[in-house]
């Protein structure tokens, strides 16, 4: 079965000739549908990894192959790809769960959900199109709990709210792959358990792949692989359910 | 669209800043149309002043030599389609004395020698005559400031006929010659014979504590004759007074009959062939001037046309006459060209203005570069999470420059709205404030203006606009450049 996304030899160095390299040729396969988590100590460059494989950062040697649905990037190199193409895929293939949640403080709820969707629309969609949008982002609110708070601030959030607002930004354009960096990492053990819970159940129902950096000893332990990462580099790996 | 919608909800959200930038151009934009205009203004009125009487184009000649075959030069010009009249003219410079009770006072003026009829056909002549009740105002209330030549009606052909007539200087003879003969009572004799010739002195010689000399009074004149260098004098009765509203021609300078000025310079050429022909007969003049039905599209080809056709035959028949009369060479001129110092005058100041516009509209590219770069370091982390969602680069760099446009175009078009309707009410404006404060911020006694002078051109609003526009643009393309720029990870981690 070929992964949806193999990284290949990834090196990464934040100041070229100054500093070690904070990954060290890494590899790691991500296949269709299954819930990997990356664990290690702090400092070992697990969201550095996170960002080379979501376009986010630029590696400083090493591949990212495509594998997924969209067939014209299949077995690209995608950190290859000019900026425009990297853009769509992280609007349209990739979503983003981060620690602190990332949420445009202008903007309310319901549109920062709406976000990558609006960001497609040309004037046409804009303006026939957009009550479908927020109709779409208002769904994704309801799955995750949050409906009542469509139209708050983020800063008039809780912690779990803005997270689960972050998640469903996340899945609006149902996107292949969910890197979630720490998503729990801010919340208290009630409401990382109902994070959890939403993030697996969000895998079953749409069969999306996440990628789960997590220091969370519980969250780690019911995926389905994890990796262990030490100094740049992957020490173990562990399949506790049956194979993907 | 959703970029547009962004970079609203960014100015929205730190409207006092955006806002306090929109004021900033505004009040930019406001000062530089306000600014623009009054200089305009006071410029289109400087020239028209600079320009005073002349005439659109002069036909002149070489010194010493003056202008021979002036009539027949002026017939031959005022048959061009497009010339509208034609005027010979006598100019000298001419040492002024006059009897006063405190002894003879003396000074310099300039002696324009016209033929009064024609002369109001080339330039506002007829505009700067007084009438004699207009006239008897003025003196009978020094004070008060003389109606523009403007705000006054043109005298009428019978009327400038009349003032320049020999009934009319009986009249003014036979009302002040007591007062005047009690300085001179010996030329008392010799004018009851033969009265001296009329002439029309500047307003600003009559009246105030500079004076030189009052209505009804007689003048002498000495110059020197440019074709034989001999001193001349003549005595000169003053039967009116101009106003131009430039002060120094008000001052400085007097009309004279033609005729009387050709005679008081002696300007008659025996050597000329064909004499007996001229209606002037035999005078040479200073020059004609020519006025044409546009001064812009017409002074060139009239004045080729002059120089290449009409007066080559004048001075084929200078060389072919008897005696030649030496060095003949006619040209033609353009006011423009003649008034050209002065003239420059104006034109820096304009250049200043211009400097002033671009200084001011770096200004609003700093303040909007200001707005722009704090606004950027402020959405630093936004910048980072748009990318992340798959912004482009290109479209983090157009929500700033949206943001930039924004400002710069509310604040041209309030500046606009303003600056329009203060040029507009300008002079209101003014009377409010100097009947509040007693300050007047345009004392008409200095610019010789009542009123604040205001002219709004289409060219320099799209000039305005144009700096302004393209301030704001270059002050909005480095920090929109640089939020482009920002790699999405190290944006979302910025504090
Ligand atoms: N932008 C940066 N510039 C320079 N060095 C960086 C940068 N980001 C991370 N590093 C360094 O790279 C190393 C790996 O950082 P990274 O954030 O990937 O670690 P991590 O495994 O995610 O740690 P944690 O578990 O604490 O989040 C660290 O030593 C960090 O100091
Ligand atoms: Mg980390």
């Amino acid at each position: 079965m070929t992964p949806i996304l193999a990284g290949r030899n990834i090196v990464k160095c934040y100041a070229p000739g100054r500093e070690a390299e904070v990954l060290k040729g890494i590899s790691l396969d991500v296949y269709q549908g299954e819930i990997l988590a990356i664990v290690g100590p702090s400092g070992v460059g697990k969201s550095t990894l996170l960002n080379v494989l979501g376009l986010l950062d630029e590696p400083n040697a090493g591949e990212v192959r495509y594998g997924g649905r969209e067939a014209r990037f299949r077995g690209c190199d995608l950190t290859a790809l000019p900026e425009s193409k990297q853009g769509w895929i992280r609007n349209r293939l990739f979503g983003f769960v981060f620690q602190m949640y990332h949420l445009l403080p202008d903007l309310n709820v319901v549109e920062n959900v709406a976000l990558p969707l609006l960001m497609r629309a040309g004037p046409r969609a804009w303006f026939h199109g957009r009550a479908a949008i927020r109709r779409r982002a208002a769904d994704l609110l309801e799955q995750v709990g949050i409906e009542a708070r469509a139209h708050a601030r983020p800063r008039e959030l809780s912690g779990g709210e803005k997270q689960r607002a972050a998640i469903a930004r996340a899945l609006i354009a149902q996107p292949e792959i969910v890197f979630c960096d720490e998503p729990t990492g801010n919340l208290d053990t009630a409401t990382s358990a109902r994070i959890v819970a939403l993030l697996w159940r969000l895998n079953k129902n749409h069969g999306t792949t996440l990628v789960i950096v997590t220091h969370d000893r519980d969250l780690a332990h019911r995926a389905d692989r994890r990796l262990y990462m030490v100094d740049g580099k992957f020490v173990k790996e562990e399949r506790p359910a049956a194979v993907p | 669209m959703y970029l547009l919608f962004l970079a609203r909800r960014y100015l929205l959200a730190r409207w006092i800043m955006s806002g306090a930038a929109v004021v900033a151009v505004v009040l930019a934009v406001f000062t530089l149309i306000v600014v623009r205009s009054v200089f305009q203004g006071f410029g289109d009125q400087m020239r028209a002043m600079v320009r005073g009487a002349s005439s659109d184009l002069i036909v002149t000649a070489v010194k010493p030599m003056n202008l021979p075959f002036a009539e027949e030069i002026a017939a031959d010009i005022a048959k061009l389609p497009q010339v509208t009249g034609v005027a010979p003219y006598v100019e000298t410079m001419a040492m002024f004395q006059a009897q006063t009770y405190a002894g003879p006072l003396t000074d310099y003026l300039l002696v324009k020698g016209v033929d009064p009829l024609r002369e109001a056909d080339v330039g506002k002549f007829a505009g700067y005559l007084l009438r004699e009740e207009e006239l008897a105002r003025i003196l009978s209330n020094e004070d008060k400031p003389i109606p523009r030549p403007e705000d006054r009606a043109p005298l009428t052909k019978e009327e400038i006929a009349r003032l320049f007539g020999a009934e009319h200087r009986d009249r003014i003879w036979q009302a002040h010659k007591d007062r005047y003969l009690r300085y001179a009572p010996e030329k008392a004799a010799l004018w009851e014979q033969r009265l001296p010739p009329p002439v029309i002195l500047g307003i600003q010689a009559i009246i105030g504590p500079g004076r030189l000399a009052s209505f009804g009074s007689v003048i002498q004149l000495t110059t020197y004759s440019p074709q034989r260098g001999e001193l001349r004098t003549g005595e000169f009765l003053v039967v009116g007074a101009f106003h131009s509203g430039l002060f120094e021609n008000d001052r400085r300078s007097l009309y004279m009959p033609l005729g009387a000025a050709c005679e008081f310079i002696d300007l008659y050429d025996p050597d000329l062939p064909d004499t007996d022909k001229f209606a002037a007969g035999g005078w040479r003049v200073s020059g004609i001037q020519v006025a044409l039905r546009d001064y812009r599209s017409l002074m060139g080809p009239t004045s080729r046309a002059i120089e290449s056709e009409i007066l080559p035959r004048y001075i084929q028949r200078i060389l072919d006459a008897p005696a030649p009369v030496g060095l003949f060479r006619p040209y033609t001129e353009s006011w423009e060209g003649r008034k050209r110092n002065l003239l420059r005058a104006v034109e820096v100041e304009k250049g200043i203005v211009t400097l002033i516009i671009g200084i001011v509209d770096a200004f609003v590219g700093a303040i909007i570069f200001l707005i722009l770069t704090l606004n950027v370091i402020e959405k630093r982390r936004d910048i980072g999470i748009l990318k992340a969602a798959g912004s482009l680069s290109s479209h983090v760099f157009s929500v700033f420059i949206i943001h930039g446009g924004a400002i710069c175009i509310a604040g041209l078009a309030l500046g606009f709205l303003g600056g329009l309707a203060f040029c507009e009410h300008i002079n209101a404006i003014h009377d409010v404030i100097y009947a509040w404060t007693r300050w007047r911020l345009f004392p008409p006694d200095i610019y010789y203006m009542d009123r604040i002078p205001v002219a709004i051109k289409l060219r320099d609003l799209v000039m305005i606009t144009g700096f302004t526009v393209l301030g704001g643009f270059l002050g909005s393309l480095l920090p929109a450049l640089w939020a482009a720029r920002q790699d999405p990870i190290g944006a979302i981690h910025s504090e």
